[in-house]
């Protein structure tokens, strides 16, 4: 296997768009990510592009729908889908191909249109339970995210205060991201006082529907060495699915994330992630998911994460810095998307071009995880700088 | 008739999704210094 890396990254702006179509969102990304690393559509070889559900969009084929946008006419092009996981899994997908020798330069873009949707982008929710065993419970998503919440607080006796820094520290990292749709300064006591969606879910404890696109340029290691001295090399990946009937899962840890990263921990040589990875971006649709995934990465203990961030560790000045761009709760949640832009926020905070964001101390090696379809998937990276 | 229930339904999405993207908008307005070649 060849080793791959990372040499240009792209972002739209995450907020609700009356104007551009999805496959003008992607162009913004793909054209940007390209021309930060010098590259034009002439030397890309494939193109991996990724969406959530297409019911999201209301468009059918949308990796078809968005090739004009992400350069696909006249090339190799895959749409992989792992649901709110496909943003870190087309990652993946392009390091497979760079890695095997068949491309030397990806292109990978991920898009996400949600605000004009209709119908509801909830509507595509109806259709993904068991029609026979779990359909007749009329589950919707938020729904399914309480019941998880309350296991995971029942479990270790987490109370909902300590869940709500997540949204504290997230939202206030994401003041200093250019592309931030719901960065503020906000209190525990305005999520706590915030409309309550499904108990204990309340509104400030969710990402909001957003419209965006980012993109990454993925390319062998002979053509990074030429491209630039400050390669971020893609060095380990790892995804994992578990059962898709959630009542048949372990609602209070994510035994797959456990496994997707210590796939991708193997594959880095990462032996101790808690003393060898500086910087984590975990998937924070909900407040609570960001402690959920930090243990399932094994970078806290079970039931550990609540105190890491009470303590100060996760916030982006702390030993262990987590979501440093704002994450989903505060950049905004175009739901593939917002997956690729953790990867390129670890590509920015590592070549130390994260502006106002940049953690302080020279952060070497970092890991990106995304989460999702039937909320049964993690999907995982771990990028290094040397 | 239908046709003039659909019009107006079409009207009133356009009109929510301008108003959704002119709040968006006016907030990424209210923090100022970002690179301009982010849309």
């Amino acid at each position: 296997m060849r080793r791959v890396a990372v040499v240009g990254a792209g972002l739209t702006r995450f907020m609700r768009r009356a104007q551009e179509s999805g496959t003008e969102l992607s162009w913004l990304a793909a054209s940007q990510a390209l021309e930060s690393c010098g590259l034009g559509l002439k030397d890309v070889d494939g193109v991996i592009v990724g969406s959530a559900p297409d019911a999201f969009d209301g468009v059918h084929m949308k990796g078809e729908y968005l090739a004009p946008g992400i350069g696909g006419w006249g090339r190799p092009v895959t749409r992989p889908y792992a649901g709110g996981g496909t943003g870190v899994l087309v990652p993946i997908h392009a390091w497979f191909h760079v890695a095997s020798g068949l491309f030397d330069v990806c292109l990978v873009v991920a898009e996400e249109k949600m605000s004009t949707c209709h119908p509801h982008p909830q509507g595509a929710f109806v259709t993904i339970f068991d029609n026979i065993l779990e359909r007749p419970l009329e589950p919707n998503l938020i729904w399914i995210f309480a019941l998880e919440m309350q296991r995971y607080m029942q479990t270790y006796g987490i109370t909902k205060e300590e869940i709500a820094l997540v949204s504290v520290k997230n939202k206030r990292n994401a003041l200093d991201h250019p592309s931030a749709q719901v960065a503020e300064e906000i209190t525990v006591k305005d999520v706590m006082e915030s409309e309550v969606m499904v108990s204990p879910v309340n509104r400030l404890d969710v990402s909001p529907v957003s419209d965006g696109a980012a993109a990454i340029v993925l390319v062998s290691e002979d053509v990074a060495r030429r491209l630039t001295d400050k390669p971020v090399w893609l060095d380990g990946v790892g995804w994992n699915l578990d059962t898709a009937y959630w009542t048949n899962r372990d609602l209070a840890y994510p035994a797959y994330v456990e496994r997707a990263a210590r796939m991708a921990y193997k594959m880095a040589g990462i032996t101790e992630p808690r003393k060898q990875i500086n910087i984590v971006e975990p998937y924070d649709p909900f407040s609570y998911k960001e402690l959920h995934h930090l243990e399932g990465l094994l970078l806290a203990d079970k039931g550990g994460a609540p105190k890491l961030t009470a303590d100060g560790v996760t916030q982006r000045n702390g030993d262990m810095p987590v979501c440093p761009s704002g994450g989903l709760l505060g950049v905004g949640n175009p739901i593939a998307a917002a997956g690729l832009m953790k990867v390129a926020e670890i590509f920015w905070q590592l070549r130390g071009e994260a502006g106002r964001r940049q953690v302080p101390g020279q952060p070497k090696v970092g890991l990106a995880q995304a989460w999702g379809d039937l909320m049964q998937v993690g999907t995982v990276v771990v990028m290094r700088v040397d | 008739m239908e046709r003039r229930v659909w019009q107006d339904r079409g009207l009133k999405a356009a009109a929510s999704m301008r108003n959704a993207e002119a709040q968006d908008a006016a907030a990424f307005k209210l923090r100022s210094g970002f690179p301009a070649k982010i849309r």
